[in-house]
């Protein structure tokens, strides 16, 4: 043992303490850049923490000057706070878990102004979400640059229909449908390998309609059924699968048709943007005054609860998806009773939202059940906030992550009233302006469980007085005279769909007030050229479609019917073969036989 | 700890001042701690390996600063050994009884990453020593000499500041 030394006590004694100074030098600011860095991963923009302190034997954490900017407004945070201490439980903490019994987050606050820019300096491309909204709202910026440009004469006959992106969505959609038709031709194997071993299950069925009589023999002819019973469940599960591949990839083709039908509509705005004529469709013109604002903020808000539901889904699979490089994956492996390794069981939430000239609206709050194995911890993980002030105003929201069951379901639901709307802006330079004063009620909803959304916002504002951009084109006065008359008005925003065709809609009293007005301020000549502009677009599509209908239109029946059918009769070969392993089921005509 | 001091201290070691044994087991110790990752009880457990063996600590220092930028290079790697270990039904007993063993989980054991790691470092712990050993006798019995003696180093060892310099080894 010659490389032991004879101190070795001593020595480890040094070498333990060392690591302790280290531990204590270091350790409080690493897990401050740790904090910073994780933050900065899932926000997608800066975060900045002032200190971070930890009490090993009191088991406390406390993080004081925490700012989260916001990825889709780098110049404000999307979340802030003073401070936040986190109680541990510290006989978990010797097992490696992180469990906090109690927290408290205090000074929160939303969508403050930052001094300097919150964008990362290597900021990841645009999320599909957050490329689908900016798509949606692309044809109402189009639209305001070209309503000071002149009118081109005759703006119907130029049209190119290889450049409308709606007659390119139609043509992926056949070629898709092709695709599909073509693959489950391809696949035609093993919904008849199905077939043949159901028809060879029916057989063994029919065969214990045969046979002897004696208590042995009914006993072979239960365990038989009830192997019967097995082979039909594998087949359904293979059926189901198959149905399941189906219905995704049919739902592909709908989506694309979908698209084609919104992009139709977008066509039709740059094409009067680019001639020169202002769209009178009041929803393009809602987009246009509140989709910049509302993109905004949509894109903050799905971007959090898509990242709350990925990492729960996540928590759950049975293998975990590839890790970000040097992380690893933690695995755990609790036995009954035992907690995760990282539970936040409840933490008290208070802050203020800015209310203007009539001070700040406080709130208060809690935060429960964010853990790192849903499954163990089986309950969902629930924010609740709520406050009131003064002039009635108030606030309520409410999100549930319901990571426990399968799929991970996220939900949101809020209200706030007197929301103070002075300096908020509408639209932009050329078709907008500014509010001079108002007060809005809002309240909206929105769930999302795998990759489809749903949900709507609605906005009341009342006691409103707008301030006209200075506008140009040929409908600016009337404009400008429509946006001075207007002293409330109502907003919808809509959002459906799945994430790589998300359908967000917009409607508003104030879309079709400026249609109105843009209407009866445009001459016989304009609105004739934008007529014929408009059909020339619909008579392109409708063409289009009336050749794509034939690749896309009988799929759904081609593909899925024959598994439907075979699925329904899978189900009826189970029911017999249940009724044959229980011994009953006299009314089917397979059973006779069985109990002689 | 002053990284000059290691230097030279390595550079003494090379020059005789220490066993080679010493030195390959200390080479080959830093190793397994570089390719692990930091800030768990695994990193702690073999730093202070180094202080209870009798092996060359600056060689331990010096290795486990190399590997650790090859630890980083063989994430992927270790993830997959980690994984396949971690995820292995016979073991999933064990793991399981770790698991729930006060201060075992402090070792994060149970992350793809440090697990591969270790196996890794464990893997290669023999390997590293014999080449580790073989290195440091090759060098002081036949590169020493013939290194002293290119013009190079004999025109660098004219020079005034690598004369300090061999006053400050010495």
């Amino acid at each position: 043992m010659s490389w032991l030394k004879k101190g070795p006590l001593f020595s480890l004694l040094g070498g333990g303490l060392l690591l302790w100074l280290l531990v204590w030098a270091f350790f409080d600011p690493l897990l401050k850049r740790g904090l910073i860095a994780a933050g900065q991963s899932a926000a997608g923009a800066k975060v900045e923490i002032a200190s971070a302190r930890t009490q090993w034997l009191a088991g406390t954490l406390e993080l004081d000057g925490v700012a989260v900017a916001d990825r889709s407004a780098p110049m404000k945070n999307a979340v802030q706070f003073s401070r936040a201490l986190f109680q541990f439980d510290v006989g978990q903490a010797l097992r490696g878990k992180a469990v906090i019994r109690r927290a408290s987050v205090t000074g929160l606050r939303f969508g403050v102004a930052r001094a300097t820019s919150g964008a990362l300096p290597k900021a990841g491309p645009p999320s599909a979400l957050e490329k689908r909204i900016k798509d949606s709202l692309a044809p109402a910026g189009a639209a305001a640059a070209a309503a000071a440009g002149g009118v081109k004469a005759n703006a119907a006959a130029q049209v190119d229909a290889a450049k409308l992106q709606s007659l390119k969505k139609l043509d992926e959609a056949k070629v898709r449908a092709e695709e599909i038709q073509k693959e489950w031709a391809g696949k035609a194997g093993e919904t008849k390998a199905i077939a043949d071993e159901a028809k060879a299950v029916g057989e063994e069925l029919k065969a214990l309609g045969r046979g002897g009589s004696s208590p042995a023999d009914i006993l072979a002819k239960i365990a038989k059924a009830q192997d019967a019973q097995k082979k039909i469940k594998e087949l359904i599960a293979r059926s189901d699968a198959q149905r399941a591949l189906a219905r995704r990839e049919l739902a592909e083709v709908q989506d694309d048709l979908k698209r084609a039908g919104e992009l139709r509509r977008q066509d039709a705005s740059s094409l009067l943007a680019q001639a020169g004529l202002p769209s009178l469709d009041s929803a393009d013109l809602t987009r246009r005054l509140l989709g910049d604002a509302a993109a905004a903020r949509l894109n903050t808000a799905l971007r959090w609860l898509r990242w709350a539901k990925e990492k729960a889904a996540a928590r759950k699979a049975a293998v975990p998806p590839q890790p970000k490089r040097g992380a690893g994956a933690d695995i755990e492996f609790p036995e009954p009773g035992t907690m995760p390794q990282f539970l936040l069981e409840q933490a008290e939430l208070s802050g203020s939202l800015d209310g203007g000239a009539q001070g700040p609206l406080d709130f208060k709050g809690t935060l429960r059940g964010v853990t790192s194995n849903p499954t163990l911890y089986g309950k969902p993980a629930v924010l609740d906030l709520s406050g009131t002030a003064s002039g009635g105003r108030s606030l309520t929201v409410t999100a549930r992550l319901d990571q426990q069951d399968d799929p991970v379901a996220i939900g949101v639901s809020f209200s706030a009233a007197g929301l103070p709307l002075a300096g908020a802006t509408l639209g932009d330079a050329s078709l907008g302006g500014t509010l001079a004063r108002g007060t809005a009620s809002a309240s909206g909803r929105l769930k999302s469980v795998r990759d489809e959304w749903d949900g709507q916002v609605l906005v009341r504002a009342s006691g409103v007085r707008v301030e006209p951009a200075a506008g140009s084109g040929p409908a600016a006065a009337a404009v400008a005279a429509a946006l001075k008359s207007v002293d409330s008005f109502q907003a919808k925003v809509g959002i459906s769909g799945r994430e790589n065709a998300l359908n967000l809609s917009f409607s508003s009293n104030l879309g079709e007030l400026l249609a109105g007005a843009m209407r009866k301020s445009l001459s016989a000549g304009l609105d004739s050229q934008r007529a014929a502009l408009q059909a020339k677009v619909d008579a392109l599509y409708q063409d289009k479609l009336k050749a794509v209908s034939p690749a896309t239109g009988g799929l759904s029946a081609s593909v899925l019917g024959p598994l439907d059918a075979q699925r329904a009769g899978l189900d009826k070969l189970l029911k017999d073969a249940l009724g044959k392993s229980a011994g009953g089921g006299k009314e089917n005509d397979l059973l006779k036989g069985l109990f002689r | 700890m002053n990284p000059l001091r290691l230097v030279k201290d390595m550079i003494l070691a090379l020059h005789g001042g220490k066993e080679p044994r010493h030195l390959a087991a200390g080479f080959a110790l830093g190793a397994a701690l570089g390719l692990v990752p930091k800030g768990n009880l695994f990193a702690a457990v073999f730093f202070l390996l180094f202080f209870l063996f009798r092996v060359d600590k600056r060689a331990a220092f010096i290795s486990a600063a190399l590997f650790t930028p090859v630890g980083f290079a063989l994430d992927g790697l270790a993830h997959r050994v980690g994984l396949a270990l971690l995820t292995a039904a016979p073991l999933r007993g064990l793991w399981t009884y770790l698991y729930n063993l006060p201060i075992v989980p402090l070792t994060r054991f149970n992350n793809t990453v440090v697990l591969g790691g270790v196996v890794l470092g464990a893997v290669l712990y023999y390997p590293l020593y014999r080449a580790g050993l073989r290195g440091a006798a090759y060098y002081q019995s036949h590169l020493r000499a013939r290194v002293e003696a290119t013009p190079l180093v004999r025109a660098l060892k004219g020079l005034a500041f690598v004369q300090k310099y061999e006053r400050w080894l010495a």
